[in-house]
């Protein structure tokens, strides 16, 4: 798959901004019941931030090219909305977002650079994926998968259907799933030197966070790290 | 309202996405109308149904993962007041989980949570 930087970078620029778009749309619909919480703005701060945020990734979808001003509004608006949760609203997916903000704003306000923009998304998407799977490779209860039930037991927001739990509760089944997502996590720097295996990878790290939606709920952290693959692709381009 | 350094947090990638120490946290509460006779402990936050449409809007799940990564920080933190327990209850992440936990009992007269067994709060009490 062979991605001009203009390509990408209005292919990120869709993706990061539908990504925002589902993440504005549900703090609208929390904002009532997040009145009573001592958070760092006061409500109305907050509204506004959320309608300046909406405001700006409507002008950026609605233009042809991200305008710089755009951009920037809509970086300031996103980083704010995370430090009114004191960044730990959904503390990856936040990181992320601004990732490809910061990837995109460098990108609008200085176009000669964007493919240093662009790789700096790749570069930080790839780093999401073998850091957490090296971290995982390093810890005796990953390798057993003893952490993976714990999490899926205690941590998801959703009922664990009966059969799932059953399984996970197998020792075997439950190692097995961890040792895959470890090395489906540290493949991806393999992954980068071939296009045809770059791109099986990408279909599969698609069904991987949509798995990781169903399990955990992070229906958010799908659409963003999404967002970065037409900048892993063009990173691996580079190499 | 106090901006602090670490509420930039977002900004500096750490992609561990999990920590050791916090791990599978299990936080529950109990209600009581006299402080010697307490309820039984409960689950805090209730898990919800799993919609495909949570994909593209999931307000709920979002909070209940916000509620979640408060009381890992409340965790993470109650060790630097092990010198003195009480300095802990004034925290401001003590103060937000105690907000979290009440607006699920908000009739409640006096109220308690805990994570596992490793952080156990004292006996809350709010007008009712």
């Amino acid at each position: 798959m062979n991605l001009g930087a203009t390509e990408a970078l209005k292919l990120t620029s869709f993706l990061t901004a539908v990504a925002l778009l589902v993440q504005n749309l549900e703090f609208w619909r929390l904002r009532r019941k997040l009145e009573s919480l001592s958070l760092r703005f006061c409500p109305r701060v907050f509204s506004a931030l959320l309608g300046l945020q909406l405001a700006s990734l409507l002008a950026l979808n609605v233009s042809s090219t991200s305008g710089p001003a755009a951009v920037s509004v809509l970086f300031a608006s996103t980083l704010l909305i995370s430090v009114h949760f004191r960044g730990r609203f959904s503390g990856g997916a936040d990181s992320m977002g601004l990732v490809l903000l910061s990837g995109l704003s460098v990108a609008a306000w200085w176009p000669e650079h964007s493919s240093t923009a662009l790789i700096y998304i790749g570069v930080q998407s790839t780093l999401s994926y073998l850091i957490a799977g090296v971290a995982k490779l390093w810890r005796a209860r990953w390798r057993t998968g003893a952490a993976l039930l714990s999490f899926f037991a205690k941590t998801s927001p959703y009922d664990v259907p009966r059969g799932f739990e059953a399984l996970l509760g197998r020792a075997h089944f439950a190692r097995g799933v961890s040792w895959f997502i470890i090395l489906f996590e540290l493949s991806l720097g393999a992954a980068l030197f071939d296009s045809k295996w770059l791109l099986v990878w990408v279909s599969a790290a698609i069904a991987f966070h949509f798995l990781n939606f169903v399990a955990f709920g992070l229906n958010r952290f799908w659409w963003v790290w999404i967002s970065s693959y037409p900048a892993l692709f063009y990173l691996a381009q580079t190499l | 309202m106090r901006i602090r350094l670490s509420d930039f947090r977002a900004l500096v990638p750490s992609w561990l996405f999990f920590d050791d120490a916090t791990e599978g946290l299990e936080i529950e509460l109990r209600v009581a109308e006299e402080t010697d006779k307490p309820g039984p402990w409960e689950t805090a936050f209730p898990r919800i149904d799993r919609k495909l449409a949570d994909l593209f809007h999931s307000p709920e799940a979002n909070l209940q993962l916000y509620r979640v990564s408060c009381f890992e920080s409340l965790l993470a933190q109650s060790q630097e007041h092990l010198h003195d327990p009480a300095s802990l209850a004034s925290s401001e992440i003590y103060q937000l989980c105690l907000q979290l936990v009440r607006e699920q009992r908000p009739k409640a007269r006096f109220l308690q949570f805990r994570i596992g067994e490793a952080l156990i709060s004292s006996f809350h009490e709010d007008p009712i």
